[in-house]
């Protein structure tokens, strides 16, 4: 007897409300523990997915594998890996990273090459191929400020020459991270890697150029429209076109995305789009695109035991070769040792650059199949870890300030 | 009288920046943007604003402070969350950055208006950027003056009273 009319439309709405409402929820349950929303969007997206699911009710899945359901879920889910490079890109004041001092400036870029260097070895001694290795490399990039600025606040030491450093190189770290796993996905050997670089280079050249060149009466003339939103309709429309360009050409629509976002953002038209990008993206597709990571994890990979030593070498990776490149390049930047350590500690936190990649590098197929899956896990794995052992660290590290401060 | 109204509204509309421009580009609240922050909060004590400049030599409008940019300025950093991508905004809290100057805690996006702009395209403006003020500049962004809201209803009520 059926009552209800199930179909796959009414299912695939029905999934993308639960998505929300849970997502938000988790995400602020996390929050007040102090811990990133990300991890409980995700951690939503895992309880959502077929894996979790099939557990207890292998029957309830069919769904999953439909086409009809899952590709709207993942290009709205790479729609909103386009929108957070958009934003970024629309919130990074140029001013300020022109202003990155030396300190920062240094050992961020120290910071960005020494895991992407022993990363990429690991991968090549654990016997994956060149570009996995190279994937592999770039995925231990950028730092997730979120939870040392956090922590620095709450240990009350963000106003300290570590704590301005830390946040200038953030802003500097996050846009290396989104070029190296470009490289890395566009590159199957070193030889193709210049080229891919060249490449890149020169569409950012001239993306800026012709971006800076007419974006003003771009903007001004879309004022003259009347139409409700039309600033914000066509931003989101231009932004589309540049990644669609850059994707045609180096296979780097986020790229495209982020500078969409950097040259708008340098018009004051752009103020009020600002808040209206956000809305549409938090509130929305960005969530979708955790929860839709997520829901991609295969639990079963958790018992493989090529997925647990991924897993444990890029955790060790990731911190080591961060705190020695960050470490290194603050103390060649003028810090002493002590100040360069917190530095170094401080940028151990990897998320959102790390889950873009892992997912960019799998939609270009530089992973695929069931090293896809491998590298999910391991990513999780290691985005969770890096997340949860910096605020005790960053507090010992930081033991003799605070009780300096009386605390 | 209804009719009235209208038809000096309309006449309104038609009328240029520059005949409601105060023309006493001095008289405004200036900053430069070298200065200490402090001195945005010392002017901005008595004025709802104030225009930032190059320098006073040169006049080059750079940006604005308003009431808002020093609340951001004061937040308690404890209130700040850190999304990807958005720490720069994050830097202009004085509590993080040290020795801030005005050009750390001001709006540099800057809707601005010309000299011959009409009034309807002003209102517009305002409106759509929710707006009470928009500085007035010439062909190379030197600051000539400001047209207001207040400026605007002062105006309009005195055509008023004449007509009426």
């Amino acid at each position: 007897m059926n009552i209800l009319n199930i179909d796959l439309y009414s299912i695939l709405i029905a999934y993308i409300g639960i998505a929300l409402i849970l997502a938000k929820i988790m995400g602020s349950l996390f929050e007040k523990y102090r811990l990133p929303a990300v991890l409980g969007e995700i951690l939503t997206g895992v309880f959502l997915g077929s894996s979790f699911i099939s557990i207890f009710s292998p029957s309830l899945s069919w769904f999953y594998k439909d086409p009809e359901f899952h590709y709207p879920l993942e290009h709205i889910g790479h729609i909103g890996i386009l929108l957070l490079l958009f934003i970024s890109g629309l919130e990074t004041d140029v001013r300020t990273l022109k202003k990155t001092g030396k300190v920062a400036t240094i050992s961020t870029v120290m910071g960005v090459i020494t895991p992407f260097i022993l990363g990429y070895i690991a991968g090549i001694l654990m016997g994956y191929s060149n570009q996995t290795s190279m994937v592999l490399g770039a995925l231990l990039t950028a730092t997730s400020i979120g939870v040392t600025a956090r922590t620095m606040m709450d240990l009350g030491v963000l106003s300290s020459d570590v704590g301005t450093a830390s946040l200038s190189a953030s802003v500097m770290d996050d846009f290396l991270g989104i070029i190296a796993i470009i490289l890395a996905i566009g590159a199957s050997s070193i030889i193709s890697l210049a080229i891919v670089g060249v490449n890149m280079l020169l569409l950012i050249v001239l993306e800026l150029m012709v971006g800076m060149l007419v974006i003003k009466y771009i903007m001004r003339a879309m004022e003259k429209i009347k139409t409700t939103k039309a600033i914000l309709g066509m931003s989101f429309g231009l932004m589309l076109l540049f990644a669609a360009f850059s994707q045609m050409t180096v296979q780097a629509a986020i790229e495209g995305a982020f500078f969409a976002g950097i040259i708008i953002g340098t018009t004051a038209e752009s103020k009020i789009i600002n808040d209206d990008v956000k809305a549409i993206a938090y509130g929305f597709f960005i969530p979708m695109f955790f929860v839709y990571i997520g829901s991609l994890i295969n639990l079963q990979v958790f018992t493989n035991m090529k997925a647990i030593i991924l897993a444990v070498v890029i955790v060790i990776i990731a911190i080591v070769g961060k705190v020695i490149g960050r470490a290194v390049g603050a103390k060649m930047g003028g810090f002493n040792w002590k100040q360069s350590l917190q530095m170094g500690i401080g940028s151990i936190p990897r998320m959102e650059v790390a889950l873009v990649s892992i997912m960019i590098a799998i939609k270009g197929g530089a992973v695929k199949g069931e090293l896809a899956d491998i590298f999910l896990a391991a990513t999780m794995i290691f985005v969770t870890v890096t997340t949860l052992i910096t605020p005790p660290l960053l507090k010992w590290s930081f033991k003799d300030e605070i009780q300096q401060n009386g605390g | 009288m209804h009719e009235k109204i209208r038809n000096i509204l309309k006449k309104m509309y038609d009328m240029k920046v520059s005949d409601f421009m105060d023309p006493r580009a001095w008289d405004m609240p200036l900053l430069e943007k070298d200065e200490p922050v402090s001195h945005a909060f010392f002017m901005l004590r008595s004025n709802n604003h104030a225009w930032v400049v190059e320098s006073e030599k040169n006049m080059k409008l750079v940006g604005v402070v308003e009431r808002t940019d020093l609340l951001r300025a004061m937040l308690p950093p404890d209130a700040l969350t850190y999304a990807y991508g958005s720490v720069s905004m994050k830097i202009k809290n004085i509590f993080i950055k040290k020795d801030a100057k005005v050009d750390d805690v001001m709006t540099h996006k800057l809707i601005t208006a010309e000299k011959d702009m009409l009034i309807r395209d002003v209102m517009i403006k305002m409106k759509k950027y929710e707006l009470e003020r928009l500085p007035v500049v010439d062909k190379n962004g030197v600051l000539i003056g400001e047209v207001t809201l207040k400026s605007l209803i002062i105006h309009f009520t005195r055509l008023m009273r004449e007509t009426l």
